[in-house]
């Protein structure tokens, strides 16, 4: 008879899951038709939703995820060239960066309300040409207490307008670091970094072929590791009136790191330096490499960012600037290079030796950021200074399952969008592209046996295009 | 049910919180050990902890998990092609010594022929196959005067380890950096480690009843919280040798009827077997004299006992057991380098010696061991022939005629009376349930390479710096 009882209990957990699924988001679909079948006929729409209120019974969490659901759908619409500026959502109010608003042309108010057993959404549109509201539309959907209360325990990204994975493809163990980048003749190279190897892979009829490989001869001193950390950089540098490729290696088994170029179709070793490089930035105008020093062996970066200029295909040794920040596990600069040319330096994201989230103003100021939930997830990546992915290690009995994290991270914003949980153990997460998509690359362990299958796998938002 | 439901809740919990930090493996921390006092840093592994001791500070050139798989840190490649007899070893790349002086295929070649040089059973073993050895390159040859596919089992032996053949230099995971004599020795992650730069920031070995150290040796079924027992796998017996002969019957009973007397008073497990009870088809029954008939004898003799320092432990227990008796004896402590100087310049009559058996290995290579290591001027024709003997019915892969062989040795070192057992120590270790990555090899030792502290969070370690003193005494 318990037995019974059991089963009936899981049969309607998954009938009102599905039926709550269909109903919030039937509601986002609804109203994003609205707007975007108003815009229809419009050219040049600039708009954001800047104003979100929510009258509703729901909570905060649910509030967020039927926005996450409407901004979703508002940019896959390519024409209208949607913003989101939420800085947060907190005590049933948005938070949006009004900063831009002059850049927009037409201003998007959301609220939700509750009309019996229904949830109802009312929407208006404000052009600032006009100065006056053009569009006003109420749509509702069914929306029992059941439902809510199963919405409130759920917690996961939407497939279809989320980020999902691409594709998965096998990958050797000890992958340090994984980087793609756009040739400028369009085609697209691939580059694994093995603590001995460089392999360069193209993509040929869908799939990944090598292209290229070369050996890294590390020399003394050298220190043995249980486990291999790395970075690669890889960036177009212009300089002497050329634009060519350079490639940086470092890891933790040796204090100096490799900067080679490509020329003649060989790859030119061309410096060392005695910091692991992680990106090429700018900063005042100045391009500069900046990375940091492993402790020696160990699986973690020192306390100090570390910043030499590159000035004209050249590095400057003697003007290394030198920037205190705790020890961390992983790092990313978050650049601007969305809009320009330039990597110019907004932000900068990391995790600590104690797995907690730091976040630093381009000037190098940490300022204080509150999760709402404790991660300990020890990697992490930014994407163009538009998205954050952060890795949380589950705590599941069989202990194989992480969770990714998507933030917003545009406009000064530090939003948990997305989450997802994924099959495997995540080891490190690269931004890059895939053919033309933009999104993260992660170096996934899978434990099937003793030791592990290893994978990387792309993810990315469906409407997300390089 | 409620019970049961709640076990399960806190078996699950358990499971979660050892599960935390899981991802990254945390690098810190000093894990507090408990072992005997090494005499110097001189590689002598005469006992147990020895072994354990000296295999923080020197790297085996290979080991021998207790599942059969075998690894080394050292080479990057290895094969014994048995067409020419000969097995190749290539030195990994790039590794260094402690100081960081290059490790070359020379230092592979010179410890090779250190180990072979000791009068270890099995140094002599190798002795016995062993042609030649060259070096090419980062390349190490052996030659073998005959076909042995277990030549790379044999290498796994551990006192088998890379010398730099300068004192002060180290292959191992730490190396020393202070010693408090008689209390501790601290040591400290050799970042050029062949292994892998160790999780741990340092190592403390200490001397004295700490209370509690994160590893400890002790008798089996000790039952302390918060450690997990491993049972060591091996035995560690102690013999009264007479190395010289030249002793009569009645002193050599009296002596050993005392020293009997001793080991009962600290607690060791008598032994009348050569090697363990359960094993042995042949049992010593040595009859003790009277406390009378010892203090007789023993009181006109004037004897000089040779101790091995690695039992160094029962020096003041000694002491006071002989004073208690009335008796006078000479007690001096010697290091193994030191027994065999010894024993080429003066007479050595009676000595007090240990050796280490793992449980997994066969009786006749206990008896060999015995024979090869403990016989001393008493290694004679007579012993080559029976252990010739041995190798022989070994080779017939008959049993019965094999613990045959094993009963005839065992009567004729009983006849010759050059060795009575004493006592017998039995150990476990103890871990500390917060030391991870701790795995025992099929020689029964600890292998400390992946043994890592589990990572103190953000508010442990704030605590831990507002009270170091409260830290440091364990308690």
């Amino acid at each position: 008879m318990k037995r019974y009882f059991f089963v009936g209990c899981i049969f309607l957990f998954v009938v009102s899951a599905i039926g709550y699924a269909n109903g919030i988001e039937t509601l986002a679909l609804k109203a994003s038709k609205g707007i975007l079948n108003y815009f229809d006929s419009k050219n040049n729409v600039r708009t954001s939703i800047v104003k979100f209120d929510n009258f509703s019974d729901v909570s905060d969490l649910t509030a967020q995820k039927y926005y996450q659901l409407l901004v979703a759908n508002l940019e896959t619409h390519p024409p209208v060239k949607f913003t989101d500026l939420m800085i947060n959502f907190h005590k049933k109010r948005g938070k949006f960066n009004l900063n831009r608003i002059d850049r927009l042309n037409y201003l998007i108010y959301i609220k939700l309300i509750k009309n019996r057993d229904k949830l109802g959404t009312g929407t208006a549109i404000f052009s600032r040409s006009l100065d006056k509201i053009v569009y006003i539309k109420y749509f509702e959907v069914d929306f029992s207490a059941g439902d809510r209360d199963l919405y409130e325990t759920r917690d996961y990204g939407f497939k279809s307008t989320g980020f999902s994975r691409q594709i998965e493809i096998d990958a050797d163990k000890n992958l340090l670091d994984f980087k793609s980048i756009i040739n400028p003749d369009g085609t697209y190279r691939y580059f694994f970094y093995y603590p001995e190897q460089i392999e360069i892979f193209k993509i040929e009829n869908n799939l990944f072929k090598k292209y290229f490989s070369f050996k890294l001869e590390w020399g003394r001193p050298y220190y043995p590791v249980m486990d291999y950390e790395g970075r690669l950089s890889l960036f177009y540098f212009d300089g002497n009136g050329d634009s060519r490729l350079y490639l940086t290696v470092g890891g933790n088994f040796s204090p100096h790191s490799k900067v080679f170029y490509f020329q003649d179709n060989q790859w030119r070793e061309t410096d060392t330096i005695d910091f692991v490089p992680i990106k090429l930035i700018q900063l005042n105008g100045i391009d500069y490499l900046a990375g940091a020093r492993y402790d020696e062996g160990k699986n973690y970066f020192k306390g100090k960012l570390l910043l030499i200029p590159f000035l004209s295909g050249a590095l400057q040794q003697e003007n290394l600037l030198e920037k205190q920040v705790p020890p961390f596990y992983s790092l990313d600069f978050s650049t601007n290079n969305q809009h320009q040319q330039e990597p110019m330096l907004e932000t900068i994201h990391l995790i600590d030796t104690d797995y907690n989230y730091r976040f630093f103003a381009g000037d190098f100021e940490e300022r204080i950021v509150v999760h709402e939930k404790k991660k300990h997830g020890s990697s992490l990546a930014a994407l163009d200074g538009q998205w954050l992915a952060v890795s949380d290690y589950s705590f599941t009995i069989n202990n194989n399952n992480d969770t990714l994290y998507f933030y917003k991270i545009e406009e000064g914003s530090n939003r948990l969008v997305y989450e997802n949980r994924m099959n495997g153990q995540v080891i490190f997460i690269s931004p890059g592209t895939w053919k033309s998509r933009k999104g993260f690359w992660i170096y996934v362990k899978k434990m099937k046996n003793e030791h592990g299958d290893y994978h990387l796998q792309f993810w990315s938002k469906n409407n997300d295009n390089a | 049910m409620i019970m049961r439901n709640g076990a399960k809740i806190t078996v699950i919990i358990a499971a979660l919180v050892t599960m935390i930090f899981a991802i990254k493996p945390y690098y810190g921390g000093e894990v507090t050990i408990r072992l005997n006092e090494p005499a110097n840093f001189v590689f002598t592994p005469s006992d147990y902890s020895n072994l354990v001791f000296y295999s923080l500070l020197y790297e085996n050139f290979f080991y021998l998990k207790s599942n059969g798989e075998i690894f080394s840190n050292i080479f990057s490649y290895y094969k014994y092609d048995k067409t020419v007899r000969t097995l190749v070893l290539e030195l990994k790349k790039n590794l260094s010594f402690s100081n960081g002086d290059p490790i070359e295929a020379k230092s592979v070649r010179l410890s090779l022929k250190l180990f072979l040089d000791m009068k270890l059973e099995t140094s002599l073993r190798l002795g016995g196959i062993v042609k030649n050895i060259r070096t090419e390159g980062n390349r190490i040859i052996v030659e073998l005067m005959y076909d042995n596919p277990d030549i790379i089992s044999l290498l796994t032996t551990p006192e088998l380890v890379l010398l730099s053949g300068t004192d002060g230099i180290f292959s191992g995971m730490f190396y020393p950096v202070e010693w408090g004599e008689n209390r501790y020795i601290k040591l400290a992650p050799n970042k050029f480690y062949p292994g892998g730069r160790t999780y741990l920031d340092a190592v403390k070995v200490v001397f004295y009843d700490y209370y509690y150290p994160d590893i400890f040796l002790s008798k089996p079924g000790l039952i302390e919280s918060g450690f997990r027992e491993f049972e060591a796998g091996v035995y560690q017996n102690i013999y009264l040798g007479f190395p010289h002969g030249k002793v009569g019957t009645n002193t050599r009973i009296a002596l050993y009827s005392l020293l009997r007397e001793f080991a009962v008073s600290i607690e060791g497990a008598p032994l009348n077997v050569l090697t363990s009870e359960e094993e042995s088809p042949v049992t010593l029954n040595i009859k003790s004299f009277s406390n009378w008939k010892v203090r007789s004898i023993l009181r006109r003799s004037r004897i000089t006992l040779y101790i091995l320092s690695s039992l160094k432990e029962i020096e003041e227990r000694l002491a006071e057991f002989l004073t208690r008796k009335h008796l006078r004896l000479e007690t001096i402590y010697l290091s193994d380098n030191e027994l065999t100087h010894f024993m080429n310049n003066i007479q050595i009559n009676y000595l007090l010696m240990v050796k280490v058996f793992n449980k997994r290995m066969p009786i006749d290579e206990k008896i060999k061991k015995i024979i090869r290591e403990m016989s001393f001027s008493r290694f004679n024709e007579t012993y080559l022939k029976l252990l010739n003997e041995l190798e022989e019915v070994k080779f017939l892969k008959n049993e019965e005629l094999l613990i045959n062989q094993v009963t005839k040795l065992v009567e004729k070192i009983g006849n010759d009376g050059f060795l009575l057992p004493l006592y017998q120590n039995r150990y476990s270790l103890y871990i500390n349930k917060k030391v991870k990555g701790v795995e025992v090899d099929y020689y029964g030792r600890p292998l400390f390479q992946r043994m890592r502290m589990e990572a103190e969070t953000g508010a442990q370690k704030q605590r831990v710096e507002q009270s170091p003193e409260q830290n440091e005494s364990g308690i």
